[in-house]
């Protein structure tokens, strides 16, 4: 009796958590496994938590990508024509999430590459599979120690801080008259830690000096001490680096209930309409090097018709993440046929020659100079600035190899 | 003397949403000894009822004043929790009453599903709540908004009135009995059931305050009730569990401690230097600084 009542008691909370975790990791189907006529490009991307946006945007994205390319008739290669599989699973934004959507993908799912991956933690625990399996990898991920000649499978896909942030700081420091110091503030995660690296190093490089640099913990939900930290160093200027939209509206806020109207950056953010629309007003005038407005008449007839597409579909806005996840896929894509297989080193190889139109129009992989090896997208770098309720391409630079290529 | 004011403002503000928060966790549990992971998905849903109603009324409604789309948030997430409440007690609470290992996982699981809902129904993009009140008051060279110093008066006003509710009503009084111990309670001839739900709609209703008048200082997202969970437990367990005036003193204390820390230390070692407060506050007062279960 007291078994019976005991296995009652359990059975509806085993099954609303039964109910949850299959919920709350949805879209972690599982896919088909390589096959005759078939190429499956995983997906490694957040699915849930904070960052759960990011997942089910670059989810429609690539499958977008692969629909395209399916229905022109698939990858041309010596053995005929394949097909493209999208396999997406859940890696939480964090490493351990991302360890087990890497052994996942690569063991159960058996992909044949990875068309996106998103977050450095998660990504560095994906690499360190990826690498040793010669699996070609496309990513978002911005440290500079994930790419180079001991790691020749890895490509990232979208512009990072060390291709923005010196020519959007340049740009702001003539928009603004010059300015002599300035602090510093980024998420305390390996993302965040990276990209402040590299703008202490920017900003010392053009004589700014860095009055106070400090990293906030993800979950944080109250910034009015942290706008008084800020505001105390008596900064001419405001860097918020890497903090995403929703705690970089709350900042802002905070900054303007404190006085505070300097120039403000977010060097690394991505999310444009995300930040104004948290921001309530307190954004305007922010600079922005990652975040482009895809409705935008600037933006191509592509990448306009993505952004349509996206927010009907999922409710978000296309960002300079997630456009990484189309991009990653037409560039697989392009390199399987320029090799005509999808052996992995030939496609490997192939992505260093190709240029491929992508969502950006050409694009080709190179920036060796910086890197050591040709892993990094070559696409145009936008410095965008709020006004009003619109993010406002100022500035728009095209970097000089990619020019060279076209 | 600025930074001090400001320190002390900061505090203050912190801690008065802190307290909105942690009034219907502790509540819960000093009634039905629940832990409650399903304070912060209710907290949630009350603050997207109110982005609903609010962007509604500003697309379709442009006569209507807003504080009277705010009292209407209100009232409609009051229902909504209630009816979730009511939900969840008949199906959860009830049967695991006192059981701590299966509410939580039952109350996990739920947060877990509403989640996913609000996300596939909203995305996960931040979304703003106009303010109820404009403007920012300055205080001694502090600055802090109108919305914030209403958030600190409601909240106290509020655990005033639930104070007032449970110390001087027949029902609150019955409350306080079930609390203490629900069998001795029943032997009086107290309908322990009923009075176990209405402490659950009460605590329904604190939520529903709580993330109709949160949401516009604050980003309205499907995680944030997790965000505030997290604090709101420690503050309960801080403060003594099932504690509402141990509710007031641990926010305030937290409160205070982020607003402290953050200033003299870099914002990982404040983060830690919080809990650090919280440990050594504990070493002492084991039972939290009111003691458990005192409504």
């Amino acid at each position: 009796m007291n078994r019976v009542t005991t296995l009652r008691k359990l059975t509806a909370p085993v099954l609303v958590a039964g109910l949850a975790l299959p919920l709350a990791a949805c879209g972690g189907e599982a896919g088909g496994g390589a096959e005759d006529g078939v190429v499956v490009f995983g997906l490694s991307a957040p699915l849930s938590g904070d960052a759960a946006g990011w997942g089910s945007a670059s989810k429609w994205l690539a499958e977008k990508a692969a629909d395209e390319i399916n229905a022109a008739g698939g990858i041309e290669t010596e053995d005929g024509s394949v097909e493209i599989e999208i396999v997406i699973q859940d890696n939480e934004y964090t490493a351990a999430g991302g360890a087990r959507a890497a052994q996942t993908l690569l063991t159960r799912e058996k992909v044949d590459m990875i068309a996106f991956s998103v977050g450095t933690a998660p990504v560095q625990a994906l690499q360190s599979m990826t690498e040793r399996q010669k699996v070609p990898m496309m990513t978002s991920a911005w440290g500079k120690d994930l790419k180079g000649p001991d790691f020749p499978y890895t490509f990232t896909v979208i512009n990072t801080p060390f291709e923005v942030l010196r020519p959007l700081a340049e740009y702001v420091l003539e928009a603004e008259g010059g300015f002599e110091s300035i602090a510093l503030l980024g998420v305390n995660d390996a993302t965040g830690i990276q990209s402040e690296e590299v703008a202490q190093e920017v900003w010392a490089e053009l004589g700014v000096e860095v009055v106070s640099s400090d990293f906030y913990e993800h979950g944080t939900t109250e910034f009015a001490p942290i706008a008084t930290k800020l505001l105390r160093t008596k900064p001419d200027a405001i860097d918020l680096t890497t903090v995403t939209p929703g705690p970089a509206g709350l900042l802002l806020q905070a900054l303007e209930d404190q006085g505070w109207d300097g120039p403000t950056l977010l060097s690394a953010g991505t999310g444009g309409q995300a930040l104004v629309e948290a921001a309530s007003g307190a954004a305007e005038g922010v600079y922005m090097g990652l975040a482009a407005d895809f409705s935008d008449t600037n933006a191509t007839e592509k990448q306009q018709e993505l952004q349509a597409g996206l927010e009907k579909a999922t409710g978000e806005d296309l960002n300079g993440v997630t456009i990484g996840a189309y991009d990653g896929v037409i560039a697989l894509a392009a390199a399987i046929e320029e090799a005509g297989t999808i052996e992995s080193d030939a496609v490997r190889e192939a992505l260093t020659e190709i240029t491929f139109e992508s969502s950006w129009g050409a694009a080709a992989f190179g920036a060796e100079d910086v890197y050591g090896a040709k892993q990094q997208i070559l696409t145009p770098m936008i410095v965008t600035q709020v006004r009003g309720d619109a993010i406002v391409e100022v500035e728009r630079i095209v970097p000089a190899e990619l020019e060279s290529l076209q | 003397m600025d930074l001090f004011v400001q320190m002390t403002v900061n505090g203050l503000q912190i801690g008065s949403v802190y307290i909105l928060f942690a009034l219907g966790l502790t509540l819960i549990f000093g009634v039905m000894q629940v832990v409650n992971f399903a304070h912060g998905a209710l907290f949630a849903i009350a603050a997207y009822t109110a982005y609903v109603i609010l962007t509604y009324g500003a697309d379709h409604l442009p006569g209507v004043p807003a504080w009277l789309l705010y009292i209407g948030s209100f009232a409609v997430a009051t229902v909504l929790l209630g009816l979730i409440g009511i939900a969840l007690y008949y199906a959860f609470f009830k049967r695991f009453a006192g059981d701590l290992i299966s509410t939580l996982i039952v109350t996990i699981g739920f947060a877990l599903v509403v989640e996913v809902i609000v996300r596939e129904t909203f995305s996960a993009q931040p979304k703003s709540v106009p303010p109820v009140v404009e403007g920012r008051l300055s205080l001694l060279g502090a600055s802090v908004t109108w919305e914030r110093v209403v958030i600190f008066v409601v909240a106290i006003a509020v655990t005033v009135a639930v104070a007032a509710f449970v110390r001087t009503t027949m029902t609150g009084t019955a409350l306080r009995a079930v609390t203490s111990d629900a069998e001795a309670a029943a032997l009086q001839g107290i309908n322990v059931t009923r009075i176990a739900l209405v402490g659950v709609l009460l605590a329904t209703t604190l939520a529903a305050v709580a993330g109709v008048l949160i949401a516009p200082a604050t980003v309205v997202t499907p995680t944030m009730g997790f965000e505030f969970l997290m604090k709101g437990f420690v503050i309960i367990i801080l403060g003594g569990l099932g504690s509402l005036t141990g509710a007031i003193y641990g926010g305030l204390l937290v409160g205070m401690a982020e607003s402290v820390g953050t200033q003299m230390l870099d914002l990982t070692t404040a983060t830690i230097f919080t809990f650090c407060v919280v440990i050594l506050v504990l070493l002492f007062r084991p039972q939290g600084l009111m003691g458990h279960a005192e409504l």
